[in-house]
């Protein structure tokens, strides 16, 4: 059976519960998304980082919340809350007006997995990147398909859009 | 990032070697060197990342873009060395089922294209 995952809006999620995580805001300079990344990672135990995938995943947040969602404006802030302890647990707020594209990702999304699960790949050569109204040559369009993978605690976002809640977990936890 | 590109066995072969980081800020170099590429009327292209170390959304983009792009000129492209978490990544958002894997460069020159 297939079963296609996709986003979620739950402003009361528990995700969304910021009570002891540390927090960083930063403000939003396309150039220093990586660096960015780094100071929130920078005391993160080793297990959890797995190579730089969890570098990658974390960025591809911070990246959307400044560029898509702040516009790239610098007297906009990127608030991030993290909890590096047992699991990985993130919470990234931007000042934007929302993924306002959410619905139709997730239609994208379906016909996407579904051309995969079919083994049509002609059609998922095609479907492969997402491609919304504003997106650029530097997108991707795939961020968000891996996100949903890799955060296998939940990724979801809040009423405004402009809000996820991302967590993941590993088998044994931390030291 | 480093970029280097090489002329493969027959006229036509260009390999492509990517090293270092392949993300958001390296796609345009990139997608311009597969563009080119493409317009100088390659037939097959093999991919050497034996030492890309990070490969973020943007950097899956452009290989996809190629896909796309070569599957239009019935252009064949190879991958070879791909390993560590680059694969991990391409694994996480399916492309890598898109890709045509090889260890080295030279079996990929050696199967690309063949019936």
């Amino acid at each position: 059976m297939l079963v296609i995952r996709k986003l979620i809006i739950d402003e009361m999620n528990e995700l969304f519960d910021a009570q002891g995580m540390k927090y960083m805001e930063f403000p939003s300079h396309y150039e220093k998304i990586r660096d960015y990344t780094g100071e929130v990672l920078k005391d993160c135990p080793s297990q959890f980082l797995e190579g730089n995938l969890l570098e990658q995943q974390l960025s591809e947040i911070i990246k959307n919340g400044i560029k898509h969602g702040n516009l790239c404006n610098p007297e906009k802030k990127l608030k991030i809350w993290y909890d590096l302890r047992k699991r990985v647990r993130f919470i990234v707020e931007d000042e934007g007006v929302g993924f306002q594209e959410l619905e139709k990702w997730n239609i994208f999304f379906k016909a996407r997995q579904t051309a995969l699960h079919h083994q049509d790949f002609e059609k998922f050569l095609t479907l492969a990147s997402y491609r919304g109204p504003l997106s650029d040559d530097n997108d991707g369009g795939n961020s968000l398909i891996a996100a949903l993978e890799y955060w296998n605690g939940g990724m979801i976002y809040n009423k405004k859009r402009s809000k996820v809640g991302v967590v993941r977990w590993f088998q044994g936890g931390s030291e | 990032m480093s970029l280097i590109i090489k002329a493969g066995p027959d006229i036509h072969d260009y390999l492509v070697i990517i090293q270092g980081d392949l993300d958001l800020y390296a796609t345009a170099e990139v997608n311009g060197c597969f563009k080119e590429i493409l317009e100088n009327g390659a037939k097959r292209i093999v991919l050497d990342l034996q030492d890309l170390v990070y490969l973020d959304s943007s950097g899956v983009g452009v290989l996809i873009r190629l896909l796309q792009n070569a599957a239009g000129l019935s252009v064949a492209v190879g991958v070879s060395g791909l390993g560590g978490t680059p694969k991990k990544g391409l694994q996480l958002c399916n492309v890598i089922t898109l890709l045509k894997l090889f260890d080295h460069p030279q079996d990929a020159w050696d199967q690309l294209g063949k019936k």
